[in-house]
């Protein structure tokens, strides 16, 4: 099994942290890359095969974005997808949303995404500002 | 191979449905229509989240777009006023005389509050900073409608008269130096404010520079021969 997935943070692009041996994938910073389908698509190849292999397991997805794009959003989209299919086959999925406390849009994209997945244990965390 | 799409999944659906159609096998008809529904329903969710997600953000920058145009616009104000008084700063003041005398003559008439020290050590500095805004009160209000009025620093301000016009610079004077006189202060009966003036013209094409040394000479004799008094230097100053 593919064990883990790092990829450091870059000025558009986030730090990409999938220990798919522990069960926890993360994404943490900023969302703008030349070309979203271009960053997204092995990351999104091999969590696919990695759910793949998951049966009665357990997963956690933490999302701690400040801002993505227009493009990241679908590619987040395919990522959530991903995991439903894993909830729907029996696996126990969580996903904590990550927002800055100030921040609404964030929020609100973390609530709509929990409604629209119901499957996926969600959960969305304010990040107090300095 | 193919470089991925941003619609890569969506593509895929799409091309089975197009194959299954090819075919003539009913349960395949179906299974590519039940396929499509699905895919169709999953887009239609995505693109509503996308669509509200884009929409609330737009909102977001309209309105960090506006917070900038106001704040551009007090900080181009901020630029060209003094803080206290809300006159023309010092800076203004002197482009806005350079840009007219490029054009045309001008009236300039210095004025400095008396024994302003002493009000500042008497009274505090809060009576100080009224005495100022006083002063700033009645030059705006009796300056004509063209006239500049500025603050050139401590409680030294200057009024710019576009054209050469003597008489119409001496009487403004005048009614700024009543209107002062005539300032009170609640609860400081005995406070009396009076300035000094010193007015000098240039035709066009003359320096600032000249001018104003020209009037703060007719500023200081004022200032040496009494105080409470209008100074004016009688010839129109030329470069030459």
């Amino acid at each position: 099994m593919d064990h883990r997935l790092y990829i450091p943070a870059s000025s558009n692009t986030p730090e990409v942290d999938f220990d798919f041996a522990a069960r926890r994938l993360s994404l943490r910073g900023e969302s703008y890359p030349e070309s979203a389908v271009g960053f997204y698509h092995e990351i999104l190849l091999r969590t696919k095969a990695f759910l793949a292999t998951l049966e009665n397991d357990s997963v956690r997805l933490v999302i701690e974005l400040r801002y993505f794009n227009s493009s990241s959003t679908k590619m987040l989209f395919n990522l959530v997808d991903e995991l439903n299919v894993a909830a729907e086959a029996g696996n126990q999925v969580a996903l904590d949303w990550y927002h800055d406390a100030e921040d609404d849009t964030m929020l609100e994209f973390g609530q709509e995404l929990a409604e629209d997945f119901p499957e996926i244990d969600f959960r969305t965390l304010a990040i107090e500002s300095p | 191979m193919k470089s991925p799409d941003l619609f890569d999944a969506e593509i895929r659906v799409l091309e089975s449905a197009r194959q299954a159609m090819e075919s003539r096998d009913v349960e395949a008809h179906r299974a590519a229509l039940d396929g499509l529904i699905r895919e169709f329903d999953r887009v239609i969710r995505d693109m509503r989240r996308l669509i509200n997600h884009a929409d609330r953000t737009e909102r977001e920058l309209n309105r960090a777009n506006r917070r900038l145009t106001e704040l551009t616009r007090s900080l181009a104000y901020r630029n060209r006023h003094d803080g206290l008084t809300g006159l023309l700063n010092r800076e203004t003041l002197i482009d806005e005389a350079e840009a007219l005398l490029a054009v045309q003559g001008i009236a300039l008439i210095l004025l400095d509050i008396d024994h302003f020290k002493q009000v500042n050590d008497r009274y505090g500095h809060p009576v100080g900073d009224r005495i100022l805004k006083d002063v700033a009160g009645a030059m705006r209000i009796q300056a004509p409608e063209n006239g500049l009025c500025g603050r050139l620093g401590g409680e030294e301000f200057a009024v710019i008269l576009p054209g050469q016009i003597g008489g119409k610079a001496l009487g403004c004077a005048g009614c700024i130096a009543d209107a002062i006189r005539a300032v009170r202060r609640e609860g400081h009966p005995g406070l009396r404010v009076t300035a000094s003036f010193g007015i000098a013209f240039a035709a066009a094409g003359t320096s600032f520079d000249r001018l104003y040394i020209c009037a703060d000479d007719a500023l200081y004799r004022a200032k040496h021969s009494g105080r409470d008094r209008i100074e004016v230097v009688g010839d129109c100053i030329t470069q030459s």
